[in-house]
């Protein structure tokens, strides 16, 4: 059962860790201005970025009259517009999360937890937003690490939703809101209501123009089929029941199952460039976080 | 169909609770999984699968009622409607001789046989009966009607072969008895068909030959061994050995006689096939003799008891003579010490009729006396008796009578020449009836008497000083004969044999066809009628519990 406490999710072990894994991330940048995103746009910065043809209705100020001598062309002269990136953590709040040991809700929070603390840490904004629900209650994108504690009180209080798994649905949901274009990363543990589902959710994502970051995560136990005997199965999102028999070859049919369909998301990510990172409960946290931070895969 | 414990069929209602169990299905074993995104098409396999497979549980169910129904049948100790009918009374002969020793295979005809006959007991059902005969001389009840299998195996293990006093002939008879009255007997006799004589047909009137051994058999065996006093001379003896050789092939061996553990005889003998050899003996001892015959540097064959005979000769003995007369008489006298073994004493007519019933004497000779009426029955020698008695009557007198005629084939005379023998006088006594007279005079019997099994006495009418006896030897070799006559009623010869045979009588230690095997039936019991119909049952539940365990544990789904 996925908790909703906030020490017990996010214990002083937990936070402590979370400020090692900033001091570590500030050092991994130090040299560079904060915020480092770049655009370009135009801004005030003094970093020359490019030249521009005036067209009309540009603004005739940032004509650069000494190109105009030079080339007897009218430009605009543009500079680098250094500003903080949005990163948008969808969290996947289906009832497939509230499974495992620990449950997967629970360890995706507090994944989401520290990937946020290192966004803010670069002075970035972070923003959650729980999918599966139908009002969406979401954390708008947030600066600043004194944020951080309310952002950690929203995640524990965040609940599942009882509505019948659909990846597709609840991205595009999200996407019609028209968020700020930024980086997204997609907590979830990917199993939606058909095999495909997942994989239309991650073209929606695609077709916002965002920079995509999966993290799936799923549990030991779902690995394989598990003991062998006749039992009756509950699907924890939809309720229903089945009779199944394991045996060997059911679990051998499942295993290849799984198998397959991850290899599938495997391979779409990567004809997609989508960053994938498949994890598995019994991983510590904070190594996947450090893992995150050193290999950059997720977090940049 | 009968059952001896039918309150066993109350364990049926043992599957009223196999079957609510069964229709109370059991709930199964949840288990919550966070998607059936993996499982549905498992399962849409899963539910595709045949009809058959769908009802696996219902024929576990089946497969268990199966196995209690089987469980119970056999407790009912069912017994089948082919077995029911006709309560059987098995009468098992066996076959005791020593040829039944043979070993064939690695074990014996006998060993074989009681392994039949055992298996056969083992057959028996729960109200049969059965007794074993053992087919010696004096057939021997083994055990008598039973239906204890268990006894009837004990009385199996104790019997024994090996025995010379076989006749089947007398068992066969028994069991015939035995039969007779019983509304399904069955006979049955296990034996290799080696038989002292030649069995009617009706003695093996439905009777079932349980044939054992093999046709051919090779071996080779001492079938006669035997010695006797020779009657040519005082001590002397004649010894017979007979060999049988029962092989297609001829065969050398080497045969060692001894004589008081001394080398008697060692001779090479070539055996022909099918032909025996024999050869006899002779030597002179008046001591106990025993006699061994053994059969040298013979390769295994099929009967080994036969290589090995014994045959003790007792020693002379003295005959015991009484002579009752008034005085001594001489010639008499050197008459009996001139025989050999003979212990002879005279008693005058007073003493001996004294102790008469102390006497142990086997021959008493009257001189001038006449016995009592009660010595009819003793074998006495009568010299000049006077009056009349058992031995006949005196009606006159022969004066100078002349022997013409005599019977000289008889025992007594032999060698005796009544030639020119004289007489001055002598008694004409009318002999009673059923006399057998040996001399006569012109009709007029002058030596008489009876000497068979029943009576022995003889009659020599005159004085033995009236005639010219005393110059001639007519009357020793007389006395001779009479005397020894009296040895021949004594056993000479006794043959001891290997095996528990204790016989005082030369006898032979095989017949001619010990090695000659008639096959006229064998009887084979099929393994599975050793065990009740309640064992198979039970077995099979066993076995379906099996199955059923095997099907539903392991879940086979496809």
């Amino acid at each position: 059962m996925a908790s909703n406490q906030v020490d017990e999710l996010f214990d002083h072990v937990f936070l402590k860790r979370l400020e090692a894994l900033g001091i570590a991330a500030r050092q991994l940048v130090k040299g560079r201005q904060r915020a480092e995103r770049r655009s370009v746009q135009r801004g005030v910065s003094v970093e020359f970025a490019e030249y521009r043809p005036f067209v009309f209705g540009d603004d005739f100020r940032y004509i650069d009259w000494n190109a105009y001598a030079r080339w007897r062309q009218l430009v605009l002269k543009l500079f680098v517009e250094e500003e903080d990136l949005h990163v948008h953590f969808l969290l996947d709040c289906s009832r497939s999360m509230d499974w495992g040991s620990p449950v997967k809700f629970d360890y995706a929070r507090q994944v989401l937890a520290g990937l946020a603390w290192m966004t803010l840490s670069n002075m970035d904004r972070a923003g959650v937003v729980p999918l599966g629900h139908l009002n969406l209650t979401q954390w708008p994108p947030s600066r600043g690490r004194d944020r951080f504690l309310q952002l950690l009180r929203f995640l524990a209080a965040c609940p599942l939703t009882d509505e019948p798994p659909q990846l597709e649905n609840n991205v595009h949901r999200w996407i019609s809101l028209q968020p700020r274009k930024g980086m997204v990363v997609y907590i979830s543990d990917l199993w939606g209501r058909d095999q495909d589902d997942s994989f239309r959710a991650l073209d929606r994502l695609r077709y916002s123009r965002n920079e995509i970051s999966v993290i799936q995560i799923m549990d030991q136990g779902e690995l394989n089929a598990g003991a062998p005997g006749e039992f009756e199965i509950e699907d924890c999102e939809s309720g229903s029941r089945r009779s199944v028999i394991i045996d060997s070859r059911t679990a051998r049919e499942y295993q290849e199952r799984f198998v397959n369909y991850q290899n599938a998301l495997r391979k779409y990510c990567r004809s997609h460039q989508i960053s994938l990172l498949q994890l598995q409960t019994s991983t510590p946290v904070s190594d996947v976080l450090m893992k995150c931070l050193v290999e950059g895969g997720v977090v940049r | 169909m009968n059952f001896l414990w039918p309150a066993a069929w109350g364990f049926a209602l043992l599957a009223l609770p196999v079957i609510v169990f069964y229709l109370i299905r059991p709930r199964m074993q949840r288990r919550k999984v966070s998607t059936f995104l993996f499982w549905d098409q498992i399962l849409i396999r899963v539910h595709q699968t045949p009809f058959w497979r769908k009802i696996r549980r219902w024929i576990s169910l089946l497969l268990q009622l199966l196995f209690l129904f089987l469980l119970v049948f056999a407790l009912t100790h069912p017994i089948p409607w082919w077995q029911e009918k006709h309560k059987k009374s098995v009468i098992i002969i066996l076959d005791p001789s020593a040829s039944m020793l043979a070993i064939e295979d690695g074990k014996s005809r006998w060993e074989h046989s009681i392994e039949l006959a055992s298996r056969r007991i083992s057959s028996l059902r729960a109200f049969d009966e059965a007794t074993i005969i053992s087919g010696t001389g004096s057939p021997k009840v083994l055990h008598s009607w039973t239906s204890r299998k268990k006894d009837l195996k004990n009385a199996l293990r104790k019997a024994a072969a090996g025995r010379l006093d076989y006749d089947l002939r007398p068992a066969l008879a028994l069991a015939h008895h035995l039969a007779h009255g019983r509304a399904h007997p069955e006979m049955m006799v296990f034996t290799d068909g080696v038989w002292s004589g030649e069995i009617s047909p009706e003695l093996l009137e439905n009777v079932e030959i349980v044939a054992l051994g093999r046709k051919e058999n090779f071996n080779s065996g001492i079938s006669t061994f035997s010695v006797r006093r020779s009657f040519s001379g005082p001590g002397e003896f004649t010894g017979w050995i007979q060999i049988h050789h029962n092989s297609s092939a001829p065969r050398q061996i080497e045969v060692e006689i001894r004589q008081n553990d001394r080398l008697h005889d060692l001779q090479t003998v070539h055996l022909e096939p099918g032909k025996p050899w024999s050869k006899t003996f002779e030597g002179r001892t008046q001591e106990a003799v025993q006699f061994k015959a053994m059969i040298r540097n013979s390769t295994a064959d099929a009967m080994v008891v036969d290589d090995i005979a014994e045959v003790r000769l007792d020693a002379m003995t003295p005959v015991e003579v009484e002579m009752v007369s008034a005085s001594s008489h001489p010639f008499l006298e050197a008459a009996l010490d001139s025989l050999n073994q003979v212990a002879w004493n005279r008693r005058s007519p007073a003493e001996a009729g004294n102790q008469l019933h102390r006497s142990t004497a086997k021959l008493r000779i009257y001189n001038n006396s006449s016995p009592m009426p009660s010595e009819a029955d003793k074998a006495v020698l009568l010299i000049n008796p006077k009056g009349e008695g058992f031995w006949g009557r005196e009606v006159g007198t022969m004066d100078q009578p002349l022997i013409s005629e005599w019977k000289a084939d008889s025992a007594l005379l032999r060698f005796v020449s009544w030639d020119t023998i004289r007489f001055s006088n002598a008694r004409e006594i009318q002999p009673p009836p059923g006399a057998e007279v040996l001399a006569s005079s012109f009709g007029k019997p002058v030596v008489f008497g009876r000497w068979d099994d029943q009576q022995r006495w003889l009659v020599w009418p005159a004085e033995l000083e009236s005639s010219d006896l005393v110059f001639r030897t007519a009357f020793p070799i007389l006395l001779g004969n009479i005397v020894q006559s009296l040895r021949q009623g004594d056993p000479e010869a006794s043959s001891l044999l290997p095996g528990s045979s204790e016989t005082q009588l030369e006898c032979r230690l095989s017949n001619n066809q010990e090695a000659s095997a008639m096959r006229k039936s064998s009887a084979t019991f099929a393994w599975w009628t050793e065990f009740p119909l309640w064992w198979w049952a039970a077995f099979a539940a066993l076995a379906w519990l099996l199955i059923e365990w095997r099907l539903y544990t392991r879940r086979i789904t496809e």
